[in-house]
């Protein structure tokens, strides 16, 4: 893991900032801090998978390969504890202050709920399939698994499942985002599509998806969503090395971020500062060898961060409001 | 006529808020036809097609200029076909950013209760406009297109013709199943070579099952249900190491009983890629519902001495003359079938008249058949030696389903 240090001199072409000593692996997941300007960066080389930091910003959880969660109290330096576990590798993990639970999906179908000092799990969740994306904003949470499925559940009720809806997608289910407003929904796969999908289904006549991360007839995939705090846009980030903003609402892309042009670079994750600042920070491997879809991929996980203008990701009105008479 | 000969550049961009009654011309503009998408970018694209939007490479953005006539002229599709944007002018919404709106917590107290199975069925919109079984044509065409153009880079991934529909192939891997996958085997001490190996043979059976899929086009009806989930753990079975020879087994079966079955629009020929078709309730003519896979013991497999066009295949659906009332739910037929004797993954013989040169595909059988368990007991009042027969003739074939001992 590391943490965000002071920046050096950058190679990439969006100007921005370099975290100093990333992990020697490609980097899995990124998590800021929402209280303090810390940024976990979770990667492979221990095969973690995920991370997130619980409301407090001092404690930090990871899950991965080793089927476990552990807890690692920063300030005071102690040992990891392990708090979860699953019967297989955990893909995605949140921490629901509202709740005082953390959450965790796995590819062993399940998703269980644990509320720290007990061993056990509080609720553990049968999923159609092994989970493969999550995203939670109390009371939302939904949940991507193989096969296409999608899962929401009120968290008011989290022992049933509010709907179960498939993809709008027509390939596997790669990424998530719940909108900041809990109406609906982002699904990102791996055709190069995002699909806006609302809860209500009086509002489904604006649900659409829009294809994105494509080249020429290469079809990346979109490794992640992440939606702006504070303006109602989001970010994706695909394989093709690039990564845009887009506001949903007028269906415009705001900002195209320059690719990377180094062999095989894929922006993997995405994360936007909780606070006002506007900093988000995308990672993204280089790879040393040639780009496979199958196997071993060496890669040495850079992290990038970039301050983004407030104005280049504000939504846009839509064309049209102007009123001219 | 309008006063002014101007065109209305509102209109242009598809939203002007005055329709009708603006004084400017609404009119596509004629000098401007190869500018179709005024994406910024000037160049004349002669296809008429929704633009690839997001593969322009330019970094300063505009705001979209939309012509009005292409309903999603940057590939947004919307999918509820109700939403049109009329030449009346495309009202601009505001944000409409309502934070935690109360309808959320109102379908949540009313979950408590009513099923909740229920009311996905209920509000389903976008997908209930698409049914296989009314529309294969259209169907298949999407299939063909769809893997001619829209080819992921992941080749590892399940697809679905249809949004919100089931999966036709199933079988998902992600990136980072793979990638734990080869690192536990790396660790396990596995050299490089056969980890890729490995690898490439999923990838290779994977590509067979979109290849076969691209040769025989059947979509799997999309159920008004959401897909929930198979209740023979279809997912599990497909499991991502076990996968290889399996898929590739149904794919080539698929093939088979897609050849004898011209007929049925609705058959299930992915019948093992379909598991869902289980839950679909409401489609009364397409699947057999799910709550009874097995009733179709009666309807399938016993059929009065015909000897002509009989042909079944052994977990597809029969092409006959409408002597069936309903095409067959696949999974139920194994339960008719005999065992001959041999235990489970062997080859059935089926009761065929015409010969079936895919029996010998259908290794795969049996994991299917294992799912199959609660299988009702009949009294057989046929000699019991029929079931251990390893063939069938013609005016032997029993009319029960065989006595549960002889399943497996």
């Amino acid at each position: 893991m590391a943490t965000f240090g002071a920046s050096t001199t950058n190679v990439n072409p969006n100007r921005s900032a370099e975290v100093a000593s990333p992990p020697s692996d490609s980097v899995s997941s990124l998590c800021f801090s929402s209280k303090a300007n810390h940024l976990i960066a979770t990667s492979w080389d221990n095969q973690v998978l995920c991370s997130a930091w619980k409301d407090d910003g001092t404690t930090v959880f990871s899950g991965g390969c080793d089927k476990q969660v552990k807890m690692w109290p920063l300030l005071s330096g102690g040992q990891p504890v392990t708090v979860a576990m699953h019967d297989a590798p955990i893909k995605e993990l949140a921490w629901i202050p509202e709740m005082s639970l953390l959450v965790t999906g796995s590819w062993d179908k399940t998703l269980r709920y644990w509320d720290l000092r007990q061993p056990n799990p509080t609720w553990v969740q049968q999923l159609p399939e092994r989970c493969y994306a999550l995203t939670v904003k109390h009371p939302l949470m939904v949940v991507g698994t193989a096969d296409r499925n999608l899962v929401v559940f009120n968290l008011q009720n989290p022992q049933t499942e509010f709907k179960r809806v498939v993809s709008p997608l027509k390939y596997q289910t790669r990424c998530l985002a719940a909108f900041p407003d809990r109406q609906g929904f982002l699904v990102g796969s791996i055709e190069g599509r995002v699909g806006v999908h609302h809860l209500d289904d009086a509002q489904s006549s604006k649900n659409f998806t829009f294809k994105c991360h494509r080249d020429g007839n290469d079809i990346y995939s979109v490794n992640s969503l992440n939606f702006h705090p504070v303006h109602q846009t989001f970010a994706t980030a695909g394989s093709d090395g690039a990564f845009n903003f887009w506001d949903k609402d007028s269906k415009q892309r705001l900002k195209a971020m320059l690719r990377f042009v180094t062999t095989g670079a894929k922006v993997l994750k995405i994360t936007i500062h909780q606070q006002q600042r506007p900093i988000f920070t995308y990672i993204s491997p280089r790879r040393l060898r040639s780009r496979a879809n199958h196997g071993l991929e060496q890669a040495v996980g850079s992290e990038v961060s970039s301050y983004s203008r407030g104005a280049e990701v504000k939504g846009k009105p839509r064309a049209g409001t102007s009123g001219r008479k | 006529m309008p006063p002014k000969k101007e065109l209305c550049r509102y209109f242009q961009r598809g939203s002007c808020q005055y329709g009708t009654r603006c004084k400017f011309l609404h009119t596509t503009p004629q000098q401007s036809q190869s500018n179709r998408f005024g994406f910024g970018a000037q160049t004349s694209s002669p296809n008429p097609q929704p633009n690839p939007f997001g593969f322009d490479t330019q970094t300063s953005r505009t705001p979209n200029q939309q012509p009005n006539p292409q309903p999603n002229p940057f590939g947004f599709g919307v999918q509820s076909s109700a939403h049109s944007r009329g030449g009346d002018g495309f009202v601009s919404k505001p944000n409409q950013v309502k934070p935690f709106d109360n309808k959320w917590s109102r379908f949540s107290n009313v979950n408590n209760s009513s099923a909740p199975a229920s009311r996905p069925a209920n509000n389903q919109p976008s997908a209930a406009n698409h049914t296989c079984t009314t529309d294969i044509e259209s169907c298949k065409r999407v299939i063909l297109e769809d893997l001619e153009n829209e080819k992921p880079l992941w080749k590892l991934t399940c697809y679905g013709h249809s949004r919100n529909g089931p999966c036709d192939i199933v079988g998902d891997i992600s990136y980072d199943e793979l990638r734990a996958l080869a690192y536990d085997d790396a660790k396990h001490g596995k050299d490089i070579a056969s980890i890729v190996e490995r690898e490439r043979n999923l990838l290779n059976s994977k590509l067979l099952e979109f290849q076969n899929l691209a040769q025989k086009p059947y979509p799997v009806s999309s159920a008004p249900t959401p897909s929930s989930q198979n209740m023979f753990g279809g997912g599990s079975i497909i499991a991502p190491v076990a996968n290889n020879g399996f898929s590739s087994q149904v794919s080539s079966f698929s093939q088979l009983s897609g050849s004898s079955n011209t007929r049925s629009a609705a058959a299930p020929n992915f019948s093992f890629g379909q598991p869902n078709a289980f839950q679909n309730n409401t489609q009364p003519s397409s699947f057999q519902t799910n709550n009874s896979p097995f009733n179709t013991s009666g309807a399938f497999g016993i059929q009065p001495q015909h000897s002509t066009t009989q042909s079944f295949s052994p977990f597809g659906t029969s092409s006959n003359n409408g002597a069936l009332s309903a095409p067959q739910n696949p999974f139920s037929t194994p339960a008719s079938l005999p065992q001959t004797g041999n235990g489970p993954g062997k080859q059935l013989n089926f009761f065929t008249n015409e010969p079936i040169t895919a029996s010998s595909a259908i290794g795969l059988t049996n994991t299917s058949i294992q799912l199959i368990n609660n299988i009702p007991t009949e009294n057989a009042n046929v000699d019991d030696g029929v079931w251990t027969k390893a063939q069938w003739n013609v005016g032997e074939i029993p009319e029960e389903e065989p006595p549960t001992i002889y399943i497996n």
